[in-house]
């Protein structure tokens, strides 16, 4: 079985991740706006004796790398040699996306272009002469829409066909001033017989890279001890003078092969335009932005809280049945309080989970969270963040672990370290269900505005925190935001159905692994030592409570929520399991904590504001150091969440008490 | 854009009629939060009461722009009109939420207020609105 390995590059935002999908009947994740792929994805599509091994490369403008995710896209297609590179070219914007296709032209690697979102362009009266765009470049040209799969089929039979027909590569060629071939043949030929080049790089395409600026290849060759004729000896004013003379002739050539195959109607108000107007105005910007966000959240705890009632009354259901059996009491209450205390409490809050994903993907999917993202640019430039930050926040809401890997869409280390930073204080999924929990018993009337003031308390520390390094630590001002907005789509239901069903899916995973492992121990330590009473303060989950309870007591906190803190440091979402698991027997966790007369409504926010604040997950420590390279900021952001934690939970204690006056 | 007629004078008063009902609806569902009014279809609700007075904002700078730049007014009503019915259907299903959870938890539910938010009487007043807006949007 011959393998088949193709590149896919494209600009951001094209559809790469959507026809990675398609062709290999995977489900990563897809979004309306920059920036979502920020490494190497690979995946499998069998056909006949063939492997067509796909990689899903970070979206890039160009092969001059500014971004780490860049950096990633631009080594792929220097280095790897793949058998074909296949482009995806955003049908609505094809001028912007050929400047990337001169360069993949260049690198003399078999090549297909797949034209995407031809849909749209077909409702925005954009005529595409694919014919005759392929006859100017030289390459198949695959008319597709990868979002309903439209043309993939066609597309990997251009794939096969290309490969089968081994015919040598002949672009189309970019046409270079005089002077500049002059000087691209008199590197090429020093790099041809001097040179240990990467890849399969061509010494005449390394030549132009090197002309068009590319650092990283010149300090390559640098290292090999090279001097590289003419550009060593001159002048910075020089080489740029030369990088632009490159640049010109490639938006040149892009320009051609734009004017003979496309047509387009000019001059024509776009409704994206108009509804730009509104939402992105410098005032109603940022308030329509929070009521969005508002009856989001509005929507996620009171839409699901029919389906967490039923899966409560299953849960009953099942406590009954195992009430009345007879069994071993150790093994009774191993079911009672381990299982259904622990897990089905947890399960409980899988539709507020479900409901939160389906409707981000919604707001996604309309073009909408790209906006959100221009429209808090200028408040959060203000605030020491990176305009391009808000991409890795919006992903935090769902999970930190992947907004932590997107920083790397950022270009100076100062702005990534600083996101990373403040990333752990989005309010991610995983710590919803503690929030829905407590607020449904000690807030009931104004739970959804409460979760609301937690996320938006999550985003005001995040701000704090930024300005305190940016002034103290990172000083200077934050690089400049350009982001392209993405068309406005209208949603799929199939693709939000999907979405929520793979994020929910995950977190049911999680329920089944990391947090019935977690509950496991949490009902161990609360049944032994043999003999004492369950979850008990003489149990090891009571000792282990008290020992670090009196740390905790100007907070309020009883030693239930101090070893349910605990352990939520393995996953958040193991705080209600032990909850759960720690007041488990025959009434719910809901009932129990009404009944609780240590907790007010007062230290259930406090409590609520310090899960929202401490720690970041295990596994979202382990990102921040593979992403910081250093073991040092990793450190400070354990110990600065635990600090801003606990001086945040102790403050809103007592503003809350002096309110409530209890 | 000099071709198109401007026959939508219905439209421009009727997004005034709608900047008024949903200022006066985002006030009183702000009083009513607050305890100062009373109402048999009112329910008290702070933060819906702001959301509708920012439409009304919206509504209005549409009927404020409407006598010099007409693309800026439809888009202005087109959006208005376009949130507050998703926001009407939110509630709906938000209040739809809360009443099938009290009823499963064996407590007694008022079906009314499902329907009985100001959102929901606004976004009615302005369904023709978003009707005439939307297809001017795809004309201009």
């Amino acid at each position: 079985m011959n393998d088949i390995r193709i590149l896919l590059t494209g600009n951001p935002n094209v559809g790469k991740t959507t026809l990675f999908n398609a062709l290999c009947g995977v489900h990563q994740h897809t979004g309306n706006y920059p920036g979502v792929t920020v490494d190497i994805k690979e995946g499998k599509r069998h056909i006949g004796g063939q492997s067509l091994i796909v990689c899903d490369l970070p979206g890039t403008y160009s092969l001059s790398v500014f971004t780490p995710d860049e950096q990633v896209a631009r080594d792929a297609l220097l280095t790897s040699n793949p058998d074909i590179v296949l482009q995806i070219v955003d049908a609505t914007n094809i001028e912007r996306n050929l400047f990337l296709t001169t360069q993949l032209l260049e690198l003399g690697i078999p090549m297909i272009i797949a034209l995407n979102m031809c849909d749209l362009a077909d409702e925005q009266g954009i005529k595409i002469d694919s014919e005759c765009l392929a006859r100017n470049l030289n390459v198949t040209v695959v008319r597709i829409v990868a979002r309903s799969e439209e043309g993939v089929g066609e597309l990997v039979d251009s794939i096969v066909k290309l490969i089968e027909e081994k015919k040598p590569v002949s672009h189309r060629e970019v046409l270079y001033p005089g002077s500049v071939t002059s000087h691209i043949n008199e590197i090429g030929n020093y790099l041809g017989s001097h040179a240990k080049l990467p890849g399969n790089l061509s010494s005449n395409c390394a030549a132009i890279r090197l002309m068009e600026g590319d650092e990283h290849l010149e300090k390559t060759l640098h290292d090999q001890g090279l001097v590289i004729p003419f550009l060593d000896k001159c002048d910075p004013a020089e080489r740029d003078s030369i990088a632009e003379d490159v640049l010109l002739a490639r938006y040149r050539t892009a320009e051609e092969i734009m004017a003979c195959s496309v047509k387009c109607t000019m001059g024509r108000v776009m409704p994206a335009d108009l509804i730009d107007q509104v939402i992105t105005h410098r005032y109603f910007g940022i308030p329509i932005f929070l009521s969005c966000m508002w009856f989001a959240f509005q929507l996620t705890f009171s839409a699901a809280a029919p389906f967490a009632a039923a899966i409560e009354i299953i849960f009953g259901y099942f406590n009954e049945i195992i009430t009345g059996m007879d069994m071993d009491p150790f093994i009774r209450s191993f079911l009672i309080e381990g299982i259904i205390g622990g897990v089905g409490s947890v399960l409980s809050f899988v539709p507020s989970i479900f409901i939160v994903f389906l409707l981000l993907s919604i707001l996604e999917d309309t073009g909408y969270l790209a906006r959100a993202a221009f429209v808090m640019d200028r408040l959060m430039h203000s605030m020491g963040l990176h305009g391009r930050s808000f991409i890795p926040f919006l992903m935090g809401f769902g999970c930190n672990v992947p907004a932590i890997m997107a920083t790397r869409t950022l270009q100076s280390r100062a702005d990534r370290i600083i996101t990373i930073l403040t990333l752990p204080f989005m309010s991610c999924s995983a710590r919803l269900p503690v929030y829905v929990l407590f607020t449904g018993v000690f807030f009931s009337a104004i739970a959804g505005s409460v979760i609301f003031f937690l996320y938006v308390l999550g985003i005001v520390v995040a701000i704090v925190t930024a300005l305190i390094f940016r002034r103290y630590v990172f000083k200077g001002e934050p690089s400049p935001f350009i982001m392209e907005l993405p068309p406005y789509r209208r949603p799929s239901g199939t693709a939000a159905g999907i979405h929520m069903w793979y994020k929910g899916r995950e977190y049911l995973k999680r329920a089944g692994l990391v947090i019935f492992g977690g509950v496991l121990v949490v009902w161990a330590l609360a049944s032994f030592p043999v003999g004492v009473e369950y979850g008990s303060a003489e149990s090891l989950a009571g000792s282990l409570g008290q020992l670090l309870q009196p740390l905790f007591a100007p907070l309020g906190f009883n030693w239930q929520l101090v070893v349910a803190l605990i352990f939520g440091f393995v996953a958040k979402e193991v705080v209600v399991g032990s909850l759960g698991t720690l007041y488990g027997g025959e009434d719910t966790l809901h009932s129990s904590l009404a009944a609780d007369h240590t907790l007010t409504p007062a230290i259930a926010l406090a409590f609520l504001v310090f899960v929202l604040l401490y720690l970041p997950c295990v596994a979202a420590l382990g990102v921040i150091r593979q992403e910081t390279g250093s073991i040092k900021w990793t450190v400070i952001i354990v110990g600065y969440g635990l600090f801003v934690a606990y001086v945040v939970s102790f403050i809103t204690l007592h503003i809350a008490s002096f309110i409530t006056g209890v | 854009m000099s071709e198109t007629v401007y026959p939508h004078n219905y439209l421009y008063g009727w997004t005034g009629i709608v900047t008024v009902v949903t200022s006066i609806a985002g006030l009183l569902s702000i009083l009513r939060g607050a305890e100062i009014v009373n109402g048999a279809y009112l329910l008290p609700d702070i933060p819906g009461g702001c959301i509708l007075i920012l439409l009304s904002a919206i509504f209005g700078t549409a009927y404020y722009k409407g006598r010099t730049d007409r693309p800026g007014w439809i888009s202005f009503s087109y959006i208005g009109s376009l949130m507050l019915l998703i926001f009407a259907v939110c509630t709906v299903l938000i209040n739809g939420g809360n009443y099938l959870a009290l009823i499963m938890g064996g407590e007694d539910g008022d079906a009314s207020t499902i329907i009985s938010l100001t959102f929901i009487w606004a976004a009615i007043i302005a369904i023709p609105l978003y009707l005439g807006v939307s297809k001017l949007m795809y004309k201009c």
